[in-house]
């Protein structure tokens, strides 16, 4: 049986977890009408990140994060880390698992209490991550083509309704512009360094296009999807709307076929946010590991999923709760995907750097 | 342990897979047709919903109820409406809300809101202005004999704005449109009109708001002016007069280009219209083999569209009502230009507007006389 996947598997569940977040999640409308720019914007302003991520498992193949800071920092500075993306790791879970739930409820099962889909959902991502990337990755594989089909079915069923005028961008809103492509930076729910908990399982070498094919398909789904609600909907309609893919979704029609096929439907969000959740809640193990030092694989699901869910009908329990934690997000997200890894990075070249330097002088001294 | 966790999960999704969570059945339900609107002179609102009833008599097929309810606010009356009838109003399959005009002249921004927040209501939903002493009438009226006359009156606004006759104006256009700046909206206006048998509806024209409140009216012949200046029109039939002779023509392949000039305090509407027509019925002498003929035709029928679009733009002026969109085209083009006018509404009353129409004879030949007798 094999213990690891491919790049390939990989890239798909990367390219899941940030699609199913980016279409069901991503309904920050910072800025308005301009939100599908705004998307395509923070996607290019964050290759430079994915070119840090792509030097660092260069340098460090087959390692986790919390692994990588250990090599550089020591078992100190690898528990102080671990506890940090321990808590972002738990509080993303939360968020996830209320969007999701939310998602779900206020569309598909309206009447369905919003803890019931979280709480299926939380135990069928433990689930995936105790069976391992493995599983993960076959889920991934199965579920993506199903998710990809919903999306183009959705998208292809507005043609007739879009309206190209309302889509141009109005010269007043450049601000707007430039404040909703610093809020998608953190793409709301794509944090790519959660992503690091995949490779310890990746047979072979990560390049540079595993990294950006998964990101740049998902910055293009919500752009369109994004562009399409406001070709719907009208520029400012679509701005003052949480869930503006669900309204234009309306007015295509493509509910009534999805209320009429909601066993089916009910499962593609759900199945998408199972995995984006399973992602999360494996890089929370692995904080525990690193935490303890010991395999706290169990540890880690059990108590990362408990008070990921129960932060989930707490602290997000209302929509104005959420939206005032999406404005926070991009504070806290924002650095967490960059300084540490940036930090390993130099380190690693320093020392790296002045070994060479000792070396060479050695080398020197042999020779004279 | 693994088989055991495998057989939770599938479970837990069986329960899932039936999507009902305190499900209601189709009989627990009100499926509602369409609604009217009315402004009661206590200052409450009374809600008429037609409502589709399965329960059958003498005839198959679905027949329509009305149900009614009143209440200080639109969700108050639903309330009353569900209290009465026991049953849960449901929605989705509702295409028409008909308003009094007199509660469209006080505003409808609840309805509006009550639209986007309330999950159930459908953004699709059609919204109309009856011109009758109440919007409930409308739903009296005979609909072209269909049973469920929502459904009906939804297909005569669609028919109807299809010729320019009327507009054809969802709920989500109407929310985007008050939402946007520099421009207003308008709904479809439906009237009753007096057939051999009873009283039925006719939909001609259309009610146009300022902001959210109804200000004025527009005639058939307006609304397809109004239509043909938002280049929302590709064909449409006009009848006019030259040398006392009746012209009717088919006029298609509109392209019309509207282009704000902005100029200091205020700005210059230029707008250029060309199109294509075929005669379809003239009761003169003319003879349309004759390029002299078409040329003056071309000319008439060019000077007759100008002074009709001319007439509505004074009149949308009047009402200071800027249906045609023109102040979201300068927010567009230039925002800080149109942040800079002090009320837009004032500079539309008069704005100057400089008009071009270019008609073309598709082909003389469509004009062959026919002779009688």
């Amino acid at each position: 049986m094999y213990r690891t996947i491919s790049p390939k598997i990989a890239c798909i569940v990367m390219a899941l977890f940030y699609m199913a977040n980016s279409y069901i999640l991503g309904n920050d409308r910072i800025a308005e009408r301009n939100a599908w720019l705004c998307i395509l914007l923070s996607a290019i302003a964050f290759l430079p990140v994915f070119f840090l991520f792509y030097l660092l498992i260069k340098r460090f193949p087959g390692k986790n994060l919390f692994e990588i800071v250990e090599c550089i920092f020591g078992i100190g500075t690898r528990r102080v880390v671990a506890c940090i993306y321990a808590v972002y790791g738990v509080f993303l879970l939360s968020m996830s698992f209320n969007c999701f739930a939310r998602f779900v409820s206020s569309n598909v099962l309206p009447d369905t209490p919003k803890y019931v889909m979280a709480i299926a959902i939380a135990l069928c991502a433990a689930y995936l991550v105790y069976q391992g990337a493995v599983v993960m990755g076959k889920w991934g594989a199965f579920v993506l083509p199903v998710v990809a089909l919903f999306i183009m079915v959705s998208l292809i069923g507005s043609i007739p309704s879009l309206q190209i005028r309302n889509l141009f961008p109005i010269a007043e809103d450049s601000r707007k512009i430039a404040f909703g492509t610093y809020r998608y930076l953190s793409f709301p729910f794509g944090e790519p360094i959660i992503l690091f908990s995949l490779l310890p399982w990746v047979r072979g070498t990560m390049k540079m296009r595993h990294w950006l094919i998964p990101w740049f398909a998902a910055a293009l789904v919500l752009s369109i999807s994004f562009a399409r609600d406001t070709m719907v909907l009208g520029g400012a309609l679509s701005g003052a709307l949480t869930f503006s893919t669900n309204y234009a979704d309306s007015i295509t029609g493509y509910i009534n076929f999805e209320q009429r096929t909601e066993v089916v439907t009910s499962l593609i969000p759900a199945a998408a946010g199972i995995m984006e959740s399973a992602v999360i809640l494996l890089f929370i193990s692995q904080a525990f590991d690193a935490i303890s030092g010991k395999p706290w694989i169990k540890t880690g699901i059990l108590a990362g999923g408990v008070v990921a869910l129960v932060l989930c009908f707490t602290i997000y329990g209302t929509p104005s709760a959420l939206e005032t934690r999406y404005q926070i997000w991009p504070l806290i997200s924002v650095p967490l995907q960059v300084v540490i890894p940036f930090a390993c990075l130099c380190v690693a070249s320093a020392r790296n750097g002045l070994r060479r330097k000792i070396l060479a002088r050695r080398l020197k001294r042999q020779i004279m | 342990m693994k088989k055991i966790v495998f057989l939770l999960i599938t479970f837990l999704f069986l329960c899932l897979l039936s999507g009902c969570w305190s499900y209601s059945e189709l009989n627990e339900r009100t499926i509602v047709a369409g609604a009217a609107i009315d402004r009661l002179e206590s200052g409450e609102i009374l809600l008429t919903a037609e409502t589709i009833d399965f329960t059958g008599g003498e005839s198959p097929g679905a027949e329509s109820a009305i149900l009614t309810g009143k209440g200080r606010s639109i969700a108050e009356a639903v309330y009353d409406i569900t209290n009465q009838s026991g049953k849960e109003l449901y929605w989705y399959h509702a295409t028409l809300l008909i308003l009094d005009n007199k509660y469209a002249k006080e505003g409808i921004q609840e309805l509006l809101d009550f639209l986007v927040n309330q999950l159930e209501m459908r953004l699709t939903l059609t919204l109309a202005v009856s011109r009758l002493e109440t919007a409930a009438e409308v739903l009296q009226l005979d609909a072209h004999g269909s049973n469920i006359k929502s459904f009906a009156i939804t297909s005569i606004i669609q028919e109807q704005s299809r010729f320019g006759k009327t507009v054809h104006s969802n709920a989500y256009q109407v929310i985007n449109r008050a939402m946007e700046p520099g421009v207003e909206f308008a709904l479809a206006q439906i009237m009753s009109d007096v057939t051999e048998k009873n009283l039925s509806v006719d939909v001609a024209g259309c009610a146009l708001f300022r902001g959210d409140r109804l200000v004025g009216w527009l005639d058939d012949k307006e609304t397809i002016m109004m239509k043909l200046l938002l280049n929302s029109m590709e064909e449409t039939e006009i009848e006019f007069l030259v040398d006392e002779s009746h012209i009717s023509v088919k006029t298609d392949a509109w392209k019309v280009q509207v282009h704000p000039e902005i100029e200091g305090d205020g700005a210059t509407m230029r707008i250029a219209a060309e199109a294509m027509y075929e005669v379809l019925m003239l009761d003169g002498n003319q003879n349309m083999n004759d390029p002299d003929t078409v040329a003056q035709l071309d000319t008439a029928l060019g000077a007759y569209v100008k002074e009709c679009a001319l007439d509505l733009i004074k009149r949308l002026q009047g009402l200071s009502c800027d249906a045609l969109g023109w102040g979201n085209m300068i927010w567009q083009k230039d925002p800080a230009a149109y942040r800079e006018f002090l009320s837009w509404t004032d500079v539309f009353q008069t704005i100057p507007v400089e008009l071009t129409v270019t008609l073309q004879n598709r082909s003389s030949s469509s004009g062959m006389r026919v002779s009688l007798g």
